[in-house]
């Protein structure tokens, strides 16, 4: 014991003197309650992630893992989810282990995660953080005009929790390269997937070229094809993703268009997943009724202007279509429009307005409007008034979908919000008119730890974070939620 | 030696000094790299992570704007750091012109830098000294949020 404790005294000092750096950070939800839309009793759930990291001049080592407790022993888990270590030098960029990468805007690899997101799953109904990483080597060399990438790992499955096998979650084992070079403002791109699973074999090619046309404009075009493997079905023609991008900024004014043309490209479970050319709003109404990318079969453009009329106050307007073809045409179609302005110098007015087709859900003529009203209070208090309205016609039925949220805050460490929505969509309710109310607190301890508790009912659905669509789970009951950094 | 090791992260954690930054690389919107060594300010460095879909994060950033042109010639250089994914890029460049940003923009397309400075939500704003230690952390934004921020730093450069 004394031998273990002087062992542990002798590494601390090294540690002290030789500058090197622990750090970490911890995630705690605490639920009681239940899916309303079961039927099932209120149980609690603790949910915790701990990632620990070390850190020595450029070398960095992560070690982490995450848990999930109910009363329900098959969705239980205890699991060691991060092990990686990372070391840059002038240039020099090495990953082992779990690591995260994107090539060429996610349209051939595509690995995230979503900070402070929980997936729980209808299916499994175990809870696991939101990522979806490549466990493996990397290593990146960027000079002057150069950039060269390599990896090989399996990525992660993220639809299969960790209380499933290895080799269910991490099925697709992938090997690929990327090379950038630039030639004055313009650069030429060349990179290759290889992708092995049980199913098949395939190997996937893209070439892009991006660069500056004049002081405003810019632009950045792709071609991705799959160039060979065993999937009997595909030539290169079939299965490809071609997508555009063309930004303008002239003073206040800004642009970007966009264009996507993607079929049969999914590639393994899902690894990559091209730009979207969706709008990913933040409104609730808006969030919840996205339309979500379908790689297999999707056309489209996205064309969205801000013009900044004065320090506080900026105009967003988009325009989105998507063509879907499966024998049938469905064709999306999405217009929106977004003031954002101040009234004074204590308060902030945003106004909205929507209108979309999205024949695929059956939603016709979806008109979605709303406001934010925030009006500082002195000078550590405010509060936040939102209210959202949409309507539209299924299937001869008029659906209609409110929400309305007052937050009080002190500066923006101490919220409090009521959260209320109503709605009579039979998909989501089997009552003619049904309430979701919940109230939620959450508080900055300090710059290290924050707290949130959520009490009453959640409304589900479809949601997108970070350019990542998922669906959230209706929650009714108590929730705890607890952040720290040390 | 399970126990040995997670009491050494533990107690090590305490014993941490400042969270430090490593001197990462990354692009800006016109494709060029650039180091933190390369843009870090004399004094302090202010790093400002955002992206185009959080609205908090774009009503700060005509405040950081302004934070930068009151401190730049005292030594204090903003860096904004946008965490945009694949999807919503291309917004990037044209926001940032359409604001009126001129502090330097560099692109963290896969969080590598958001989760190396253990970044959890959107904005995030750090102050950095010349020894490369995060001597300030502050998360999310409010109106009244930039006089706090203020005083931060004229305290930081007075030390």
């Amino acid at each position: 014991m004394n031998m273990r404790l002087s062992l542990l005294a002798v590494l601390l000092l090294l540690v002290h003197y030789s500058k090197a750096q622990f750090s970490g950070t911890n995630l705690t939800e605490y639920q009681y309650g239940a899916l309303p839309t079961q039927t099932e009793d209120n149980f609690q759930s603790v949910y915790n992630k701990l990632m620990l990291n070390y850190t020595y001049k450029n070398l960095k080592v992560t070690a982490g893992g995450q848990m999930y407790y109910s009363p329900y022993e098959d969705r239980n888990y205890f699991h060691p989810s991060w092990l990686g270590l990372n070391y840059i030098q002038k240039g020099w960029d090495l990953k082992l282990g779990n690591f995260y990468e994107t090539l060429d805007r996610g349209i051939l690899l595509r690995s995230y995660e979503i900070p402070g997101a929980l997936l729980e799953d209808q299916g499994f109904r175990s809870k696991n953080y939101f990522y979806r990483d490549v466990e493996g080597a990397a290593i990146r060399y960027s000079k002057k005009n150069v950039t060269v990438k390599a990896l090989w790992g399996y990525s992660l499955n993220n639809l299969y929790p960790p209380t499933q096998a290895r080799d269910l979650r991490r099925s697709d084992e992938i090997v690929a390269f990327s090379f950038q070079y630039k030639i004055a403002k313009q650069a030429v791109g060349l990179s290759g997937l290889q992708l092995y699973n049980s199913v098949s074999e395939a190997s996937y090619a893209l070439g892009s070229l991006t660069g500056k046309l004049t002081n405003g404009l810019s632009y950045y075009s792709a071609y991705a094809a799959y160039v060979g493997g065993d999937i009997q079905e595909y030539s290169s023609n079939d299965s490809r993703a071609i997508y555009g991008s063309l930004n303008y900024s002239l003073g206040n004014f800004g642009m970007s268009l966009e264009y996507k043309d993607y079929k049969n490209f999914v590639i393994g479970s899902g690894i990559n997943e091209p730009p979207a050319l969706i709008k990913e709003h933040s409104y609730k109404v808006l969030n919840r009724s996205t339309h979500v990318l379908l790689p297999d079969n999707e056309k489209g453009f996205q064309a969205e202007a801000f013009y900044q009329l004065g320090l506080w106050t900026v105009l967003t307007f988009n325009y989105t279509m998507a063509d879907n073809d499966f024998g049938k045409k469905f064709s999306y179609r999405e217009y929106f429009l977004e003031l954002s302005t101040s009234i004074g110098q204590k308060t902030d007015l945003k106004l909205f307005s929507d209108f979309a087709q999205d024949p695929l859900k059956g939603d016709e003529n979806r008109i979605s409007t709303g406001f934010q009203l925030d009006q500082s209070i002195a000078k550590k208090y405010g509060t936040k008034l939102e209210g959202e309205y949409q309507t539209f016609q299924r299937f001869g039925e008029r659906v209609n979908n409110v929400v309305a949220i007052l937050t009080i805050r002190r500066l923006s460490k101490t919220y409090l919000s009521l959260i209320s929505e109503f709605s009579n969509d039979v998909f989501v309710t089997s009552q003619s008119n049904k309430a979701w109310l919940g109230a939620s607190i959450s508080h900055k301890i300090n710059s290290n730890n924050s707290v949130q508790i959520f009490a009453g009912e959640r409304r589900g659905g479809p949601a997108c974070s970070a350019g990542i669509c998922y669906e959230v789970l209706d929650f009714k009951g108590v929730e705890l939620r607890y952040q720290a950094r040390f | 030696m399970k126990l040995i090791m997670i009491s050494i992260f533990v107690l090590g954690a305490m014993m941490a000094p400042a969270q430090t930054i490593r001197d990462f690389s990354l692009t800006d919107t016109q494709n060029e790299t650039y180091t933190f060594s390369q843009l870090k300010g004399e004094h302090l460095t202010i790093i400002d992570f955002w992206a185009s879909w959080c609205k908090p994060c774009l009503k700060a950033m005509p405040v950081m704007e302004e934070m930068y042109l009151k401190n730049k010639n005292s030594g204090v250089n903003i860096i904004g750091i946008n965490c945009d994914g694949p999807r919503s890029v291309s917004k990037v460049a044209p926001l940032v012109n359409a604001l009126g940003i001129s502090y330097s923009i560099l692109l963290d397309v896969n969080n590598d830098l958001m989760k190396d400075l253990e970044v959890t939500s959107l904005p995030t704003l750090l102050i950095i000294d010349n020894e490369k230690k995060v001597v300030y952390r502050h998360e999310g934004f409010a109106k009244g949020d930039e006089f706090k921020i203020q005083e931060e730093i004229e305290i930081l450069l007075t030390k």
